[in-house]
């Protein structure tokens, strides 16, 4: 394909496969060698640069994703006899060591002051948290931000946010064409689909896709990249649900005041999903179409009572519940035509409402899922349980739901003797496969906290 | 502290704008697009003999090159300590993963479809995976008992005071696999030359290791300067770039020689994480006499170490063990034999510490259990043991200054409120009830700067000096290599320095072994102290060359000031000297001089006796952590590190106090969140960086460190080895503060949630309680 895009400030074009990363448009045709590969399954952030405003890891983005897009990469911000304030700081307080994360780590330090002028430490861990380092222990590379900020860095930064003309396709040859496809609306999408006579590979944020892509399967498959797509994009109202489309990110998730105020459960796990790279570009039809026990979406609607909208042939839409929606370990009731159009979530008009979303991976960010647990406690004036929703995942093939606990606790006035008894439950019904005797014990003591902080 | 220019001053890294634009060049970023690229056929056994080797006949095998066992026309192993380590699997196979066939193709899908189209048959036989089934002798595959290597030290009468003792008390302690996670993974690129040589660029640490390695597989060894070898920019190596890229060197040499044609092999992280070396897993038993008021009168320790299926660096890795195993206490009664054993699982290797990390994890926890079990404060057991200048090592070597241990730990004993915060968190987690718990824990270790014995005398490390008279620029010619740590920035400061010279006129260029002179591997802590201190005398080598030229024109005498000659009358700067001695000595462009590492006298290690001097200069650390502990999910998180350094001579305190932050995080990781075993067929169980986690930004805790200085004869201006230290002390910290939040004792690495639950459990089926308060 003619690859546009602007890098830089430049307009750049060049002839690539449309399945071409974009870490090695980068390197290869562009000769910018900045951006490095450290792992190539978006686990270090090495890679990582700021494509319209948003850090991703440039090993998870095809060229034909990339195709009109703006990026900055770290030969974007100063070069060695003429550096930015930021690389300046990173320099002098020590924040560089062995360099090899440090572009990456200078662009998400970049990319979280765009959008954050002083951003106090947690933030800053937050921001960075995708982007491993192995020399520094992070300490100096704190200071070198703070100090950056301190200098006035975020004032002078020339936003390199800016909207994005999705309506021109990318320029494929007629070969490629035929296999790959880069839909600007849903109607293009279905009838897409509705032609094809071999199964696509849809493509949404390809967090999931490209790290699990063995070799150039990517490139000898057909494709359908469907993250253009205007009506996948939106989280709005519908009546007593809101609506969230299956390509909204789990960054837009988090950023959500409809989804703050009414459906806290799903910011809170795409939070826990990841870090900021992946959440750019991970979405939530994406993580619920993976149909995994560690899919942390799937746990989190699970307990919202999360209906699915799916869209095929003719435009034909229905509904179905998220709990049969997903048939088995990566199995889904989706058929070859069909795509998943968006996620439904019923506003509850209950007074008192308790929900958390705990995960506990091997560490705190970067990580899959050990133990995750979805919860939601109503209560009525009283105090009384009016509905109780518990889903624990990464601990059977799909996340699942604890029915025994909910119904134990459904039309009752919980007390401490009361959580302890359905967080023995809890952990009685899950059935992990490793580590068994551990993560019975973690959903318990998970359960038992819920319902004691919301009592 | 010396009235010094450079030498102090928080210097800004030479390297740092171009790895913070992105211009540095890494091996990956430079290689030729034309180059063939590499594969390895491996052994998917752990243990077996080779029945054949299957090259299919539908694939045109013209169009590849390939390499066996049976093809190597000079030696089948790659030369380090011992020559065991096979190029590629012969006969038998000995560790999964092992390289059977070399493989070089002109592009990737070619390269797929020929290794594809290879298989190696294997007869299997039953693998031994452990350290027990080693020892139990299941199978004998390695010399006539499976021991790599014995080492044993004893000093004064171990029985007697354990006769005498009011109490024994016994440990035994485990620590796991650590991979290095080099942001940056192996690799590297070879080219032919016309002469029948090679040239070898690559990330690494250790020029002439892979230099002596290629020379030796190449059959090169009466050309030697036919194979050179050039380091790339080094994406971090933490000792994983030491050892290894001998065998990739080899490799990618043999495979250039053989097409004729440049070829390039950089490991995808898969195949760095599943087939490059480890941190040596251990299994530590100590047996200590105590009196009652905590003072240790003797110690029996029992070392371990998983060395995998060849010595590779297991000799100096077990040598260290020992020698640290009784850390920074004077212990006037020991008995400490030390064991590498053999498995079939891939070749362990060096990592940051080299031994020490784990030997004093275990020495430090057993300190903390006497505590326990004597009623004591883990840092009174501690004081009343500390070591103290005339004190001895088990190996007989008198400390003669440079005791700095009781200082590093009081002074962060004090920073951090120890005693008053150790005292409220047992208070506060005594109740069982808080789920969130605090904890804290302190250790204090040291390490030995240089290469362990006689290898500093043995090495006769060399370094040049160079003055480019057209440019005014002084080089250093050394054979360290910059792999993040800084000495491409230290170097050049102390020869700036020496020569009173601004730090702008002088150079370092990364090492190619066709100029620079031997100085030794980039390894052991040993490049800002010993490399150093040659380059200092190397450089006054090179001012009193000039003087004497100048001195001998003149016919008067010239004292060096501030970078110039002086008398009376007249002044020279080095560069204007410089250009009056070419001009002397037919017009050259260049003067140069040479330094080479002196053995001090009166100081000796004896290896037969295994006694002696073992380090001439002691780097001390002591740290306090604070954690958070998460009953419910058996989290364990650093909050804050306290930390004091004794590090002779702080050179750069921005890069000192920069290792000393991230090497105690490598240490945090290993101890808490870097879970690595083996599958049953003697794979590691981690393939990716998921699957293996080191600590992101929200894993790792605030730092404050201090920097205390005692100058140490041996090393440049008093400078100590710093590099390993901080890998040495955070384990055994953090699983103190997981002790004092917690009640539970953990005798092994990593704490992962898992086994803090299995502990948390079993105390409390002793207790009864639902939990355990504090740690007393």
């Amino acid at each position: 394909m003619k690859l546009k895009l602007t890098i830089n400030g430049e307009l750049q074009v060049c002839e690539v496969h449309p399945m071409k990363r974009l870490l090695d448009v980068l390197r290869d045709d562009i000769q910018l060698k900045g951006a490095k590969e450290g792992c190539g399954k978006g686990e270090c952030g090495a890679c990582a640069v700021i494509m319209n405003g948003r850090l991703v890891n440039s090993c998870m983005v095809s060229a034909l994703r990339a195709y009109g897009s703006y990026i900055t990469t770290i030969e974007g911000l100063g070069c060695s006899v003429a550096p930015d304030a930021l690389q300046t700081a990173f320099v002098e307080e020590g924040a560089v060591q062995c360099g090899f994360c440090t572009p990456g780590m200078i662009l998400a330090a970049r990319a979280l002051l765009e959008r954050k002028q002083e951003p106090d430490l947690e933030e800053i861990k937050t921001a960075l948290s995708g982007n491993l380092c192995r020399c520094t222990g992070y300490e100096r590379i704190f200071r070198a931000i703070n100090r950056a900020v301190k200098e006035g860095y975020s004032k002078n930064i020339v936003s390199s946010s800016v909207s994005v003309n999705n309506e021109c396709s990318p320029e494929l040859n007629n070969e490629e064409k035929n296999c790959y496809y880069s839909p600007r609306n849903l109607e293009d999408a279905v009838n897409i689909l509705s032609k094809m006579e071999s199964k696509l590979i849809i493509i949404a944020g390809g967090t999931d896709v490209f790290p699990n892509a063995k070799n150039d399967e990517l490139k000898l498959k057909s494709v359908m990249d469907i993250s253009n797509i205007p009506e996948l994009k939106n989280i709005s109202l519908e009546g007593k649900y809101i609506r969230i489309g299956s390509c909204v990110t789990n960054a837009e998730l988090m950023e959500s005041s409809l989804l703050k105020g009414s459906a806290s459960l799903i910011v809170q796990a795409a939070s826990k999903s990841g870090a900021v790279a992946v959440q750019n570009m991970a979405t939530i039809g994406g993580n619920i179409m993976t149909a995994s026990g560690e899919a942390d979406m799937i746990t989190a609607l699970m307990a919202l009572d999360a209906d699915i909208r799916i869209i095929g042939r003719g435009q034909k839409e229905s509904i179905i519940p998220l709990e049969k929606f997903i048939d088995g370990y990566r199995s889904t009731v989706l058929k070859r035509d069909e795509l998943l159009k968006e996620i439904l979530i019923p506003i509850s008009s209950a007074k008192n409402k308790y929900e958390a979303f705990y995960k506990r991976g091997t560490r705190r960010a970067l990580t899959f899922s050990r133990v995750a647990l979805a919860c939601c406690i109503e209560k009525d004036a009283e105090g009384c349980v009016t509905k109780a929703r518990f889903v624990a995942g990464s601990m059977s093939p799909v996340p699942i739901r604890l029915r025994d606990v909910e119904s134990m606790l459904t039309g009752r006035k919980v007390d401490a003797q009361f959580a302890e008894a359905a967080a023995r439950k809890a952990g009685a019904i899950v059935m992990p496969r490793k580590e068994s005797a551990y993560r019975k014990k973690v959903t318990e003591n998970l359960v038992r906290k819920f319902i004691l902080d919301s009592y | 502290m010396p009235d010094y220019n450079i030498i102090g001053k928080p210097v800004a890294r030479l390297d740092g704008y171009g790895k913070a634009s992105g211009e540095a060049l890494y091996i990956g970023d430079m290689l030729s697009k034309s180059a063939w690229v590499c594969g390895v056929v491996r052994s998917e056994s752990a243990s077996g003999v080779i029945r054949r080797i299957v090259f299919q006949d539908s694939f045109n095998w013209d169009k590849v090159t390939t390499i066996t066992a049976k093809d190597l026309k000079s030696v089948n192993y790659v030369a380090m300590i011992r020559p065991d380590y096979p190029i590629l699997a012969d006969e038998e196979v000995i560790f999964s993963t092992q390289g059977v066939v070399l493989v070089a193709a002109p592009d990737e899908d070619t390269l797929k479809s020929a290794m594809s189209a290879i298989t190696v048959e294997i007869d299997e036989l039953p693998p031994v995976l452990t350290i027990e089934e080693s020892i139990t002798k299941k199978r004998v595959i390695y010399g006539s008992d499976n021991t790599i290597d014995e080492f044993s030290v004893s000093s004064g009468n171990t029985e007697a005071a354990f006769a005498e003792a009011d109490r024994i008390i016994e440990g035994t302690y485990f620590t796991g696999y650590q991979e290095h996670v080099y942001l940056e993974t192996q690799g590297m690129t070879a080219t032919p030359l016309e002469n029948g040589g090679v040239v070898i660029t690559g990330s690494l640490q250790c020029p002439h290791y892979v230099h002596n390695a290629a020379v030796q597989a190449l059959g090169l060894v009466d050309t030697p300067e036919k194979v050179v070898i050039k380091q790339a920019m080094t994406g971090g190596g933490f000792g994983g770039k030491e050892d290894y890229p001998s065998i990739l060197g080899v490799w990618t040499a043999l495979l250039a020689l053989k097409s004729g044609r440049t070829v390039k092999f950089i490991y995808g992280r898969e195949e760095d994480m599943l087939c490059t070396t480890k941190r040596h897993p251990s299994k530590i038993s100590h047996k200590t006499a105590v009196k009652n008021d905590g003072t240790i009168t003797a110690m029996e320790i029992d070392i371990l170490l998983d060395g995998g299926a060849v010595t590779t660096m297991s000799k100096v890795v077990l040598s260290r063990s020992i020698l640290h195993s009784t850390g920074c206490y004077a212990i006037p009664n020991a008995r400490i034999r030390g064991r590498a054993m053999a498995t079939n699982t891939p070749p362990n290797g060096a990592f940051r510490g080299f031994g020490a990390p784990q030997s004093q994890f275990a020495l430090e926890r057993h300190l903390d259990k006497i505590a326990d079990e004597l009623g004591l404060d883990p840092l009174d057991v501690r004081l009343k043991n500390i070591m103290r200048v005339g004190d001895k090592f088990p190996y007989g070597q008198v400390l003669e200054s440079g005791a700095s241990a009781e200082r590093v730990l009081l002074n962060v004993v004090e920073r951090s409120k120890y005693r008053e915060k150790r005292a409220k968190y047992i208070c506060e987690n005594m109740d069982n009830k808080t789920r969130l718990r605090h904890g804290i824990g302190l250790s204090v270790i040291l390490h030995g700067g240089g290469f362990t014995g006689a290898g500093e005398d043995m090495m006769g490390t060399k370094v040049k000096v160079e003055i480019d008279v057209n440019r005014d620029i002084i080089s250093i010619l050394a054979s360290s290599a910059e792999m993040g740590q800084g000495a491409s920035t230290v170097l050049p400061m102390l020869a700036a320095e020496t020569f009173g010279v601004p730090l702008s006129c002088v150079e370092y260029d990364l090492p190619d072994t066709s100029i620079v002179p031997n100085s030794g591997p980039t390894v052991a802590s040993r490049t800002t102290m010993y490399v150093g201190k040659v380059l200092q005398n190397a450089s006054s080598n090179l001012i009193s060359k000039i003087k004497s030229c100048l001195e001998a024109t003149a016919k008067v005498q010239f004292r060096y000031e501030k970078g110039a000659f002086i008398n009376e009358v007249k002044k020279y700067s080095i560069f204007e000297a410089a250009q009056l001695y070419c001009k002397e000595n037919g017009s050259c462009s260049k003067i140069s001089a040479e330094a080479i590492y002196e053995p001090a006298a009166g100081y000796s290690w004896d290896d037969e006796k295994y006694e002696g001097t073992a380090y001439k200069g002691y780097s001390w650390m002591a740290q306090v952590v604070e954690v958070s502990v998460d009953m419910d999910t058996y989290e364990v998180i650093p909050e804050k590190s306290t930390i004091a350094v004794e590090l002779g001579r702080a050179i750069n305190p921005i890069l000192a106090s920069g290792q000393i932050e991230g090497g105690t995080l490598q240490s945090y990781g290993w101890a808490n969140t870097e879970s690595l075993s083996l599958t049953n067929d003697g794979k590691y169980t981690a393939r990716h960086l998921s699957g293996y986690a080191v600590p992101t930004t929200l894993d790792a805790p605030s730092f404050d460190v201090e920097l205390l200085e005692e100058p140490c004869d041996f090393g440049a201006l008093g400078a100590k080895g710093i590099g390993e230290l901080p890998m040495d002390g955070g384990a055994p910290a953090m699983a103190a503060a997981v002790q004092n939040a917690t009640g539970v004792f953990a005798e092994k690495i990593p704490i992962s949630g898992e086994y803090l639950f299995s502990l948390v459990e079993s105390n409390m089926s002793k207790t009864g309680e639902t939990g355990a308060g504090g740690g007393k």
